[in-house]
């Protein structure tokens, strides 16, 4: 059930007016029923994965907590991590490792005979492992206490709005407010709905026209003009920004209107004007996670310039595997990396740039590591930038796209420059009303005159 | 006191809202037709003293940037009369009826002051037509939502209803329908590599457990139809062939399709069944009478095939005739005052004949240059399929072309232009 279907508005007119008359524990029962279903759309048959998961964690939650021996709690935090971890290999990594295994059996001379199973990936099976591991991970750390109450858990662990995409919440924030009676307020269903058409505009409007751009150009096998290519990584650059961030929007927008309040996943990350910037901006409930979950155990930046280097690797190598089992997300991972290191080891020269030239080429850094992204194969990626740096020849046409690409980014540029500007991502909502109706107005003759309503799923929820 | 404020406030928003929707709408719509313009004149810039032409029409002209019959017309003229100086323009419209295009013909013309019009419009007024029989309550916004949701809904509520009524059940079938797209997705892959390898009947069966599925969408359903009748056909089981024809719009057009079909008294019964009862559902389009009538002639039927073939006339006759006397006629009358050149032509897969018998005893049927797109296409679909050349079925009998749709268009445009280009 995609945000922008027919059915997921069924649901939620079916959803929404009964959470309103109902008191907090049936409210509760409700999300979970209605989350448990909304999962159930995708493939019913992995309701059970995120069932198990739950079921872990919840106890050994209680465990972590109750035992008082260091050893019990070690000894329960790893039953959670392995099968947390396990269930992700598993269905995520198997065949990915597999066949790498094999390529490097026959590169040796090996013959070996593929027997990778036909695992179908579950929908954001990422997103929540990594939810219900923060859970027992804080609890372990003693930030946390467990709730002894299963469903209300479980709600947290398949909360719909941000069960497949994100953002990936934290047990600290998001549990109280599942377990607390909530209130909610006519200034969160202002912004919810705000947030929720402005995902809906950048999915059907930007997203779709900018996949039309970029599509094209990154299925051509054969050797393209520069110009395209660096079209063709422009638009994905904006496109893979649209398409998440509408997602995350929605699902915030989505969860204030249940007077839930969700952590914000971007902030305007295409300002950065430095990889670190990038990072604190960019797929924010991810990239905190890696950096308490596993920068900071790993020794963080406290134990010396090499060891800071390579947990900042290995952290963005991992990152880049979670995006997906392919060799192309590593080298992105690695890239991103790279690049923070490079930040790390020039820390303490100056650049005496401006700061818009300093986002200038720091974004064109960034679309670089897109095109690693998005690229299907390292083949591609080499060809791909040959093209980039040696193949040019322009023709108009080209220039007819670059004007195409330019006016679909045109209102995002303009409403992210407000944003920017006065440092609070929901400006619009302070404008006056005849202001913000225009905007509305103007938004939804993009959507409804130049949106494309396919059926189309969201980049992030393959990963 | 509270609740009136409110609601007035609230009043006040939605009406605001409305209104600048509206402008917007309309802005846009300026913006787009200054784009139209600047580009214009750029070209007109780059070749001075050039001859115009101008293609008007709906959004079967208008295409996509790079897919519309302009575009490829002004590339063979390009290419082949590289001496001629002449600038083609899409002026295509989308979702525009023959009445809106012909209000707007005098502000276009004075703004391209065009040498020649050529127009291929009317699908709007049928459509329209069509509508206006519907009672009022699917005719109102609210109507048509409710009337949209409760069919969405119903669909997937009962998914087997629509399975009952519109696939013939096949027994070999055991296995369960698979669900997920990308199941589906492997299952078509499946067939395509078993089909390769030469196993037909295995292959048949995976596409058979396919279009039966519950969640597969158009567009692998029209693949997969598409697959069957190909393996159908090429394994001469015409029967089943035959019975499938009901369910997809995409025969296997195979040259010899007539001529093993209709002349083989086991099968004529059948077809002819099947055919006539397509194009009783299909009242609006007269295409598929025509295709009676031409399997009905290769039986030797002649006088079946009279009778079909008259009735198809009569349709396009009406179809074109409740256009032509209102907008054709103004069109054309305006255009020859002003010296222009008109050039006028039917969807493609339509038979352009009638078009030019309804000018046939007006004083200025000299003067027009008719274009017949109507055999070219009818040979291509029945030679390769009807989704070689089209992307859909927005017309019943034709819809938004595909590049090679586009590209067959352009041709014959340019055949029957020849002799007005030299």
């Amino acid at each position: 059930m995609l945000f922008h279907s027919l059915d997921f508005l069924i649901f939620i007119l079916i959803v929404y007016p009964l959470y309103l008359v109902l008191p907090h524990k049936w409210q509760n029962f409700l999300l979970l029923v209605a989350s448990y279903f909304f999962y159930g759309c995708w493939d019913w048959r992995f309701l059970p994965l995120i069932f198990v998961s739950t079921a872990v964690d919840y106890f050994c939650g209680l465990k972590i907590f109750a035992s008082e021996h260091t050893r019990q709690r070690k000894f329960f935090l790893t039953v959670s991590l392995c099968s947390n971890l396990g269930l992700l290999a598993i269905f995520k990594y198997f065949n990915f490792f597999i066949d790498s295994f094999i390529v490097m059996l026959n590169s040796l001379g090996i013959s070996a005979h593929p027997a990778t199973l036909s695992i179908i990936l579950p929908v954001g099976i990422s997103f929540y492992t990594f939810q219900t591991l923060s859970y027992t991970i804080d609890i372990y750390r003693g930030e946390l206490k467990p709730t002894s109450r299963f469903l209300d858990f479980a709600l947290f662990v398949c909360f719909f709005p941000q069960l497949v995409a994100g953002p990936i919440e934290r047990a600290t924030n998001l549990l109280p407010q599942i377990l607390n009676k909530r209130i909610i307020s006519l200034d969160q269903i202002k912004q919810g709905c705000f947030l929720i058409f402005w995902g809906l505009f950048e999915k059907i409007f930007m997203a779709s026209l900018l996949a039309n751009i970029a599509d094209p150009i990154f299925a051509n096998n054969q050797s393209q003009s520069g110009s395209l290519v660096l079209i063709a990584v422009y638009a994905f650059a904006f496109q893979i920004f649209c398409d998440f961030d509408a997602y995350s929007n929605i699902a915030r927008g989505l969860a204030k209107c249940f007077g839930i309040e969700i952590m914000n996943n971007f902030n305007i990350p295409y300002l950065s004007r430095n990889p670190r910037e990038f990072w604190s901006r960019w797929h924010i409930s991810l990239s905190t996670w890696l950096k308490d979950y596993l920068y900071i155990p790993l020794g963080g930046n406290k134990a010396g310039q090499w060891i800071t280097i390579r947990n900042l690797l290995l952290t963005m190598l991992l990152g880049g595997l979670w995006h997906g089992a392919a060799w192309t997300f590593v080298l992105w991972g690695f890239y991103h990396g790279a690049l923070l290191v490079g930040h790390r080891l020039m820390k303490n020269i100056v650049i005496p740039l401006p700061d818009w030239l300093k986002r200038l080429s720091f974004f064109h850094l960034v679309c670089l590591g897109w095109l690693f992204f998005r690229a299907r194969s390292f083949a591609q990626i080499a060809r791909m930038s040959t093209d980039l740096f040696s193949n040019w020849h322009i023709t108009p046409d080209h220039g007819a796209i670059l004007i195409r690409l330019i006016a679909i980014c045109l209102p995002l540029w303009l409403i992210q420059s407000a944003q920017a500007r006065s440092n609070n991502l929901l400006i619009i909502l302070k404008l006056h009303w005849f202001t913000q109706t225009a905007i509305y107005a103007a938004l939804t003759y993009l959507i409804i005159g130049w949106g494309i309503l396919k059926p189309e799923e969201f980049i992030y929820f393959q990963f | 006191m509270k609740t009136i404020q409110f609601i007035l406030k609230l009043f006040t928003r939605v009406a605001t809202f409305l209104i600048m929707l509206e402008l917007c709408f309309l802005i846009g719509g300026k913006t787009i037709q200054w784009g139209r313009m600047l580009v214009y004149q750029f070209q007109l810039a780059q070749r001075q003293g050039a001859r115009v032409i101008l293609c008007i029409g709906d959004s079967i002209t208008q295409g996509s940037p790079e897919n519309n019959y302009p575009h490829f017309l002004q590339e063979l003229i390009d290419t082949r009369l590289p001496d001629k100086n002449i600038i083609i323009i899409n002026q295509g419209t989308a979702g525009h009826s023959a009445k809106m295009i012909a209000a707007k013909v005098p502000m276009w013309i004075d703004q391209y002051l065009p040498d020649a019009v050529i127009t291929m419009f009317g699908g709007f007024d049928l459509i329209k037509e069509q509508k206006a029989q519907d009672p009022w309550f699917k005719k109102s916004r609210v109507g048509k939502t409710i009337m949209t949701l409760s069919s969405a809904i119903k669909q997937r509520l009962t998914p087997q209803l629509k399975q009952a009524t519109s696939h013939p059940p096949s027994p070999e079938v055991t296995n369960q329908p698979a669900s997920t797209n990308n199941q589906l997705l492997t299952l078509y892959l499946q067939s395509q590599i078993l089909k390769q390898s030469g196993r037909v009947q295995e292959s048949l069966q995976l596409l058979l457990r396919l279009v039966e599925s519950q969640s597969i969408n158009s567009e692998l359903q029209t693949k997969a139809y598409r697959d069957i009748m190909d393996v159908l056909w090429q394994a001469k089981q015409y029967l089943p062939y035959i019975k499938y024809m009901q369910y997809t719009h995409s025969y296997h057009w195979d040259e010899k399709w007539m001529d093993t079909l209709c002349t083989n008294p086991q099968y004529i019964k059948p077809l002819l069944m099947v055919l006539n009862l397509r194009a009783q559902k299909n009242p609006r389009y007269p295409i598929y009478y025509e295709l009676v009538a031409d399997c009905a002639k290769t039986a030797n039927m002649s006088a079946y095939a009279k009778e079909m073939s008259l009735k198809a006339t009569q349709i396009r006759r009406k179809q074109i005739e409740s256009i032509a006397r209102k907008h054709y006629e103004t069109l054309v009358t305006l255009l020859l005052e002003k010296n222009i050149q008109p050039v006028l032509m039917e969807y493609p897969l339509r038979d352009g004949k009638i078009l030019e018998e309804v000018f046939n005893n007006t004083a200025y049927n000299r003067k027009i240059i008719f274009v017949n797109n109507g055999p070219a296409f009818i040979k291509g679909v029945f030679k390769e399929g009807y989704s070689e050349y089209f992307l859909d079925h927005h017309l019943g009998d034709s819809g938004h072309l595909t590049q090679k749709g586009n590209r067959l268009l352009a041709e014959n445009i340019f055949e029957a232009l020849n002799d007005y280009l030299k």
